[in-house]
């Protein structure tokens, strides 16, 4: 009979392992999975020249930049420092177009983010399938517009003369509306398109995370007697926590971001007021101003601001026992 | 059977096309360009040893509001660069523009690019400034006819203060473009008479308003309303102006009469009728197809152009639009008059063949006002294929082929208000085109509209913008809080906050840098 070897394995003499076996070691695994680095050299490469080597314009927010003469003139246009960030600061609309962003971004997610949670969880509860299929379709349908087809049929609508609204409007006895002329409308115009065109597309990754809850969990809280509206609650809720959570901070990470193109697509001056926001007015500076050093500090501001919303968001979701990013 | 394919084969593989697109992208361009490569039979020598003539410098001309959105129809394009290529051997492309702010968001893109090119294009050349170049040289080298072709007063709002010319003019004072457009078939049907006064403006609107309840008064936006009516209430109308009590230029908005000029256009609002989307980019070609549009202070062309085609397509003969020239208020005439200004035909710094633009435009103006031949080849493609004189003294002529898609569009134009105030154009039926017959008609004649006060002077907008980096901001105060009032969202009793408000935002800088620029061409 052969006798079993009951021997710790031997200890090689260079362990742990030298600097130099750490880098024979990373050679080793360079070599074996070379295949998959080759793999990822495109995504990297990609990353590299689109998103990280643009980075480098930032500087032409600290010059008094020449476009004329191109990457050139990064290092030969004038300096000046932080007097285009000052000039940003002292503006007269500095504290509206902060006000404004923040204040359509925070609308947005105060009825945008639980839209799509509760069509899912509503949706979830469907239990015809075409039917359900039917209403996913068409809320989702919205999102593969363009904005600039969503700004037309929202023109159309609330037009004096025809529009859908006024038509609704007129037929209660009332005076047609200029919507879009009136600041106290305005924001919920934008609010109410958002939520039409993204509640659907938002939605869809709910249903996902749902899909992955055990369904064991719902048969026991039946035969615990609990109710649908209770299973929700305390089970379907609970289960995509952490989809919210980590949707919940890219929402705030991104809450400088208040919709662009809607809103140039829509606004007029009669509601800047109420519809300026910091994304408008580099537009209008930047590229029809050609202050392109103006409107890059004024974009890096941004920048760094939904940065530090971002880092917050994630500390805030670690501290509630969700993952969080990193 | 399956096949597998294997780390090594596919690794093969992918170097292969990696290999080869890099391969094919550091190409030379010659599939591109076929008449470089070599013809049967010809020799690898020099092109200068085998073509007679050099090759012909290459020039690329923006060009926004192209009339059939698509551009030219190819053949005729070709036809175009064919006649001046044979003429001056000058290669000539067009850019065309996208429609509305899309278009400036492009250009200003263009005009900087490494690799697109762009040489001319058109703009306020003060705002432009460190991006165009002088071309006082140029002009005396190659543009005798180009300095021919313009007034003396157009050249003068080309130059800054050192005499540097940094374009040639585009368009020119401008008094027939802002009409107070009515009706007439409507004025017919009523039995009233054409307006000649406001007075007479508001009775007309107040009788349709009755006749026709969803009539409405539409304009182009509050700019477009000042420059038809705000000089019947104002002694300037829409201009700035020197305050005799501090010699200060100060804005068209300070002047005495401007509140009044508000008052009544508040009440016009109040009274319900405005078109209620008006002040809100509204859209003008819609809204004339509603003909619920009774009277129209505005840019002439969405008339003499957009209804034109509208009446056309609808069959419209019966309804019109007519206005008289020459309406007046309390204080005179009701319209303002547009300065030139530094509105300018510009070459790029980035321009590689400056002398060929030059020589294509001394070529395009050679023989005006007498004969506009070389210009309306520019404007309207070759003669007697696309076009053919009617009548050459008058400058008369008419279009051979006017369909979208099948004409020449333009794109070649490197002029606009001279010369084509000396021609006049038939479509193919013989019918004088309506919107050349009102440049022809009134574009000379100034005598019916307020001149601003500073209407030669060129102000360097960039110098300003440098001393006065709130200048936007202060720009687009004004405008957003006029609308407001306009449209009664601000009561007019905020009057004297607005003043205050504006004041806080620089109106004290404003008026002392604008009077600078001033001064140097109306010396206290």
């Amino acid at each position: 009979m052969d006798q079993i070897d009951l021997s710790l394995p031997k200890i090689s003499p260079s362990f742990p392992p030298k600097k130099s076996g750490q880098f024979l070691e990373t050679l080793r695994g360079l070599k074996r999975d070379r295949f998959y680095y080759l793999l990822i050299i495109l995504p990297l490469l990609y990353f590299l020249v689109f998103r990280y080597l643009p980075m480098l314009g930032v500087v032409i927010a600290f010059q008094d930049y020449d476009p004329f003469l191109g990457i050139e003139g990064f290092w030969t246009s004038p300096w000046v420092g932080f007097t285009h960030f000052t000039n940003f600061i002292k503006s007269i609309f500095f504290w509206r177009i902060i006000g404004n962003t923040l204040i359509i971004s925070g609308l947005k997610l105060l009825f945008g983010f639980p839209a799509p949670i509760i069509l899912a969880l509503l949706l979830n509860e469907v239990r015809s399938t075409l039917f359900k299929r039917a209403v996913q379709n068409i809320s989702y349908l919205p999102h593969f517009l363009s904005m600039v087809v969503v700004a037309g049929l929202v023109r159309s609508m609330l037009t004096v003369q025809g529009g859908l609204f006024n038509q609704i409007v007129r037929l209660f006895g009332g005076d047609p509306i200029a919507f879009l002329t009136y600041p106290e409308y305005f924001r919920g115009i934008l609010v109410g398109t958002t939520l039409w065109q993204e509640i659907g597309w938002g939605a869809i990754l709910y249903l996902a995370a749902m899909s992955t809850i055990n369904i064991e969990l719902y048969e026991a809280a039946a035969m615990d007697g609990a109710n649908k509206f209770q299973q929700a609650l305390n089970i379907t809720l609970p289960g995509i926590a952490y989809v919210i959570a980590i949707q919940l901070i890219f929402s705030i990470g991104g809450l400088l971001n208040a919709g662009f193109e809607q809103i140039l697509l829509l606004y007029s001056p009669g509601v800047y007021g109420v519809a300026d926001i910091i994304d408008t007015y580099v537009y209008r500076n930047g590229l029809l101003g050609r202050q392109y050093s103006f409107a890059a500090a004024v974009g890096l501001f941004k920048s760094l601001i939904a940065l530090l919303l971002m880092v917050g968001a994630n500390r805030v979701a670690k501290w509630v026992g969700q993952p969080g990013l990193w | 059977m399956t096949s597998k394919v294997s780390r090594r084969n596919f690794l093969k593989t992918s170097m292969v096309f990696v290999g080869g697109a890099a391969l094919s992208a550091c190409q030379p361009t010659a599939t591109a360009a076929p008449s470089a490569a070599p013809k049967p039979g010809a020799t690898t020598a020099p092109a200068a040893t085998t073509v007679p003539v050099g090759p012909a410098p290459k020039v690329t001309i923006w060009f926004p509001a192209a009339p059939c959105g698509d551009g030219s129809n190819a053949e005729r394009l070709a036809a175009v660069k064919k006649v001046i290529q044979d003429a001056i051997n000058v290669d000539v492309n067009g850019v065309i523009a996208p429609p509305g702010t899309a278009g400036t968001e492009k250009l200003n893109l263009m005009i900087t690019s490494k690799t697109e090119d762009l040489d001319v294009f058109e703009g306020d050349w003060s705002q432009y400034k460190d991006l165009i170049i002088p071309l006082n040289d140029l002009l005396d080298k190659y543009g005798q006819n180009v300095l021919k072709a313009f007034p003396k007063d157009l050249w003068g709002t080309m130059k800054d203060s050192t005499g540097k010319i940094y374009g040639w003019p585009r368009g020119f004072t401008y008094n027939h473009t802002n009409k107070i457009w009515f009706r007439t078939d409507w004025l017919n049907e009523l039995k009233l008479k054409m307006p000649e006064t406001i007075d007479e403006t508001e009775k007309v609107i107040a009788e349709f308003k009755k006749a026709k309840p969803d009539s409405v008064v539409l304009t182009s936006n509050h700019t477009d309303l000042m420059r038809c009516t705000l000089g019947g209430f104002t002694e300037f109308g829409y201009s700035s102006w020197v305050d005799p009590k501090d010699k200060m230029l100060k804005p068209y908005f300070l002047q005495p009469g401007y509140e009044d000029w508000l008052a009544k256009m508040v009440d016009w609002w109040n009274k319900g009728w405005f078109q209620k989307e008006t002040f809100a980019n509204v859209d003008i070609r819609a809204q004339l197809k509603t003909l619920n549009v009774g009277v129209y202070p505005g840019w002439y062309s969405r008339i003499t152009l957009w209804w034109e085609q509208i009446r056309a397509d609808g069959n419209l003969t019966k309804e019109d639009y007519g206005f008289f020239n020459g309406v007046k208020g309390p204080k005179g005439f009701a319209q303002s008059v547009i300065p030139s200004g530094n509105s300018a035909y510009m070459i790029t710094r980035k321009c590689k063949n400056p002398e060929a633009v030059i020589k294509y435009l001394d070529w395009v103006l050679t023989g005006v006002p007498k004969d506009n031949t070389n210009s309306i080849v520019s404007a309207y493609g070759v003669e007697n294929t696309d076009w053919k004189w009617i009548d050459k003294s008058k400058g008369v002529f008419q279009h051979l082929i006017s369909e979208c898609g099948k004409r020449y569009d333009g794109q070649l134009l490197l002029h606009k208000g001279y010369p084509e105030v000396y021609w006049l154009a038939a479509d193919a039926s013989g019918k004088i085109n309506r919107h050349q017959e009102h440049i022809y008609k009134y574009s000379l004649d100034f005598s019916t509209g307020k001149m601003p006060v500073d209407f030669d002077v060129p102000y360097d907008v960039a110098a300003i913008r440098k001393q006065f980096p709130g200048l936007n901001d202060f720009n687009t105060l004004i405008d957003q809080e006029l609308v407001k009032f306009l449209t009664g969202q601000r009561p007019l009793t905020q009057w004297a906050d607005f003043i205050k408000q504006v004041q806080g935002a620089g109106l004290d800088q404003w008026s002392q840098l604008y009077t600078e620029q001033f001064r140097k061409y109306h010396p206290a």
